[in-house]
């Protein structure tokens, strides 16, 4: 069976994007979006070019090479393609009108113009960063290892870990910045001192050096317990430590300019990696190796299982269980602590309007103290899992600032400010470092050495929303007020 | 009653028929004392060496390095002074521009560069084009950013920043990488042969170039530009109800300042006779900004103070304390034991933090800067008064803060304004008129 339909297929639903992104600029009235813009042309823009270049390539390619993989991967096509198109259709059912009057109906429309944007968003950037290339890997059974559909997914699943850690790290970014928009420079050095608070519990309890595998006596009982225990006394810490750089550098300066508290959480950052710098010296460390005896969860891929094929790439290491149960466990508890309890209230009333808040009888300064304690607590927590997860090179003092960075980028991207937004984006983050950092699109990893190039990707993603729409995915148009 | 009120001051303690305020006198005076100290600038080097060498021959050489790298964070420090101190745009990721200027240098006159071949020239024809390159640079960085908000526009030019090294590290064919650029071919000048080495002659170059961009910037801050900027600055909204082209005042400020980054970037580099991505990253960009905090942002002579007083004492006076340390850290002995027959050193953290605080301790000492300057003094230690007051200011709708806000007492950035001294003491001394505006 050739795959060329559905090459043309995903050709005409990635133009059709393109067309209505056409139609969208040409209606009168209807206000044009930058990024709006950029995805619909960037993405057949994209695909077009995969589709030459893999024209080019496929010239010297033995292919079919195995059907019962070509099979698995017309199947994911199909996926796929009923994805794409129904994103589109979902752009362009309206809800029912009949029965309302002129303003409900203005509102509705509004709402639903403001949903059908961030579906838009979503489905664009995901089918922008996965598509083309699962695109690819369908016509490449025979090519290099990662550019077949069992190393795409390994890259993606890959990403989604390291973006929930980043989702983490933009929570405690943007409940400080919902609060009293102030971006704390310092979380992404908070979540180094938790990286590093963790590494010394969990060394100390086990008795394990930096780097190697555990003893051989240590049961696994007992390392879920250091784990946990390292957590706990992780978050503990850098909720405290969040607490007191809020208490030292920042509250004096509520009123002044906005530049001055930034500069003065740039001055933190530099004093936090210092200190770190004294503790753990320039040589990096890395958290022993937890799970020595399985590294991979058995058997993780299905498909390869019911093919029979055994050399499948997929690998799921067994810590990103731990990084899916650690966060999806302080999601849940972050969303219960905002959504159901009296200080989540007062949060969220804070961030709405402090002056109304304030005259409701809520305490202003404990509410912003709350939530630099609960963004420490979280990077503390991201700290840990992600020295466990990560194990090599860990344990540095400069830790802190590019992942502090890319966390914030994250957020920016999600719409800082909203909690919703950072989860988003950090996965996405997550998957465009993940995507950048693999060969894909050097094609062959021999070719050129990508993984440099991964921070200069996510700084790019960071620049061009900031530009585009700093307002982020999720984020709603706030006037800057007079 | 209608009795005018009249300052004591004036007539008691001053004579009663002052001399008029002579302008004329003034300038001739300024440009006697300009011409002093640019005398006494030019001549120094040869003065200093035969002095310094009597104190031992590397005196001269390690003083002379220092002076120089001082004067191209005085001349980096005056550029983003344009930008923040003056535009007041947060930018973060100033070393890209310093970056740009010494790698653009390094590409026209460095022997491995690729451009080598093709078109290649001396110092003298490079200098004004990484300039160019530099400002180029700062208007396409400005360009894109002029609707962020100052905080917002402050992570761009981080991210910015941040990429320009990245990219300049891993473009290995173009710039050679993390080795950099080498062999840069140094100018002559009249059959003056710069080396690395020749330091006095880097001197002259660096500080001509400094006091014609002192001399710039003062023009530049009385001109329409300056205050525009400064209107700009404390309210854009104002500034734009005012008339002032916003687009335009921010992407000169921004490509101005990045031109001042470019001829430092470009002489640095010239003058070490290579370039390499490890000089130009955001701690670079943080040192700067901590020199003109120290000094105080929007006053010249605060920020050349700031950027002396820091770069001074991270050559001279951070090394001696962290010296100190790392003596007390070796003071500590170790006790070793034999164990099962083998010789173990006992672990002791103490001298281990003692040791990191010894041997790297300068970001921190910048950290606290930054901290402990915004809370306690933010406009600085040189403050400007219309910085001052609005770093100082209390909320905007507080009635004391606008009362006080007299624009003729700040008389540093109106002084070409051509105003009677005595009128000021009348105005500031008559409390009806205050009174009348608490109403």
């Amino acid at each position: 069976m050739n795959s060329l339909p559905v090459q043309v297929v995903l050709l005409i639903v990635w133009l059709g994007l393109g067309a209505y992104g056409t139609y969208m600029l040409l209606q009168k009235g209807y206000r044009v979006n930058n990024l709006k813009i950029l995805a619909y042309y960037v993405a057949p823009v994209v695909a077009i070019l995969y589709l030459i270049i893999n024209q080019i390539q496929s010239i010297d390619t033995a292919w079919p090479a195995n059907l019962p993989g070509s099979l698995i991967n017309i199947a994911l096509g199909i996926i796929l393609l009923i994805v794409s198109p129904a994103l589109v259709i979902a752009a362009f059912l309206l809800p029912g009108q009949k029965g309302l009057d002129a303003p409900a109906r203005a509102l509705q429309r509004d709402a639903f113009v403001r949903m059908r944007t961030r579906v838009l968003l979503i489905g664009a950037i995901f089918l922008a960063l996965v598509l083309p290339l699962l695109a690819l890997s369908l016509f490449k059974t025979a090519a290099p290892a990662e550019l077949r559909y069992d190393g795409v997914i390994s890259v993606i699943i890959n990403g989604l870990f390291s973006g929930a850690l980043f989702a983490l790290i933009a929570l405690g970014y943007t409940l400080v910045y919902g609060i009293v928009e102030l971006i704390n420079f310092a979380h992404g050095d908070v979540f180094m001192m938790g990286s590093l608070v963790g590494f010394t519990v969990i060394t100390i309890l086990l008795g394990a050096q930096s780097g190697r595998p555990v003893k051989a006596d240590t049961s696994i009982f007992m390392v879920i317990i250091a784990i946990i225990l390292a957590l706990i006394i992780s978050m503990a810490f850098c909720g405290l430590l969040n607490y007191l750089i809020n208490r030292i550098a920042y509250k004096r300066l509520r009123n002044a300019p906005r530049l001055a508290p930034l500069i003065s959480a740039i001055g933190v950052s530099f004093i936090l990696q210092n200190i770190g710098l004294y503790l753990i010296s320039s040589a990096p460390k890395g958290y022993p190796v937890l799970f020595p005896n399985s590294t991979r969860v058995a058997n993780t891929d299905l498909v390869s299982d019911i093919i029979g094929n055994t050399d499948s790439l997929i690998t799921i290491p067994v810590t990103g269980i731990l990084v899916i149960v650690g966060v999806g466990i302080l999601l849940i508890g972050l969303s219960y602590l905002i959504n159901r309890t009296k200080i989540g209230k007062a949060m969220r009333a804070v961030a709405q309007n402090r002056e109304a808040a304030a005259l409701m009888g809520i305490s202003i300064e404990r509410t912003i103290s709350f939530a630099f304690i609960i963004g420490g607590a979280l990077a503390g927590a991201a700290g840990v899992i992600y020295g466990v997860y990560q194990v090599q090179g860990t344990v540095r003092y400069d830790l802190g600032f590019q992942n502090g960075l890319f966390a914030f980028t994250a957020a920016v991207l999600g719409g800082i400010g909203n909690v919703n937004g950072a989860v988003l984006g950090g996965l996405f983050i997550g998957l465009i470092y993940s995507l950048s950092q693999s060969s894909f699109f050097g094609l062959s990893a021999s070719y050129v050495d990508l993984s440099i190039w991964a921070p200069v990707a996510v700084f790019g993603v960071l620049v061009l929303v900031m530009i585009f729409r700093p307002t982020g995915i999720l984020g709603e148009n706030v006037q800057e007020k007079v | 009653m209608a009795q005018v009120k009249v300052n004591p001051a004036t007539t008691s303690g001053a004579p009663k028929s002052p001399r008029p305020f002579n302008r004329a006198d003034l300038e001739r005076n300024k440009i006697i004392l300009w011409v002093v100290l640019a005398v006494i600038f030019l001549v120094l080097p040869f003065i200093g060496k035969p002095v310094l060498e009597l104190f031992g021959p590397t005196v001269f050489s390690s003083t002379a390095s220092a002076v120089n790298s001082t004067l191209l964070f005085v001349l980096l420090a005056l550029g983003l002074n344009i930008v923040v101190g003056y535009a007041g745009l947060l930018d973060l990721g100033y070393a890209a521009f310093f970056a740009i200027g010494a790698y653009t240098m390094g590409f026209l006159t460095a022997r491995g560069s690729p451009l080598y071949d093709t078109f290649h020239t001396n110092f003298w024809v490079a200098l004004p084009i990484s300039f160019l390159m530099a400002a180029l640079f700062g208007v396409l960085l400005g360009a894109p950013t002029l609707g962020l908000r100052g905080d917002y526009l402050a992570i761009v030019t981080l991210g910015f920043g941040e990429i320009v090294p990245i990219t300049i590290n891993n473009l290995t064919k173009v710039t050679g990488g993390d080795t950099g650029l080498s062999g840069l071919e140094q100018p002559s000048f009249f059959g003056y042969q710069f080396t690395a080495s020749s330091l006095e002659g880097w001197y002259l170059v660096t500080l001509i170039v400094v006091f014609f961009s002192i001399f710039m910037i003062r023009r530049l801050v009385n001109s329409r530009i300056g205050r525009a900027w400064m209107a700009m600055r404390e309210d854009e909204i104002a500034a734009a109800a005012m008339g002032i082209n916003l687009v335009r005042t921010k992407l000169l400020a921004f490509g101005l300042g990045a031109s001042f980054a470019g001829f430092a970037g470009a002489i640095f580099a010239n003058s070490l006779g290579s370039a390499n991505p490890s000089q130009f990253k955001f701690d670079v960009s943080v040192l700067i900004l901590a020199m003109i905090i120290l000094g105080g942002m929007g006053n010249l002579w605060g920020v050349i103070a700031g950027a002396v007083a820091l770069a001074m004492s991270d050559r001279y006076i951070i090394p001696f304390l962290t010296e100190q340390v790392r003596h007390v850290a070796d003071g500590i002995q170790l006790t070793t034991s034999v164990v099962n027959g083998t010789r173990v050193t006992e672990a002791n953290p103490i001298k281990d933090i003692l040791t990191n605080v010894g041997t790297n301790s300068r970001l921190l000492i910048f950290g606290v800067i930054l901290v402990t300057m915004m809370l306690l003094r933010p406009e600085g230690l040189f403050p400007n008064s219309r910085r001052k007051m609005e770093l100082r200011t209390a909320p905007a709708d507080d009635p004391q803060a606008l009362i006080t806000t007299d624009p003729l007492t700040q008389a540093d950035e109106f002084r070409s304004i051509n105003y009677n001294p005595s009128d000021v003491t009348d105005q500031s001394g008559n409390n009806d008129g205050d009174k009348n505006i608490k109403a």
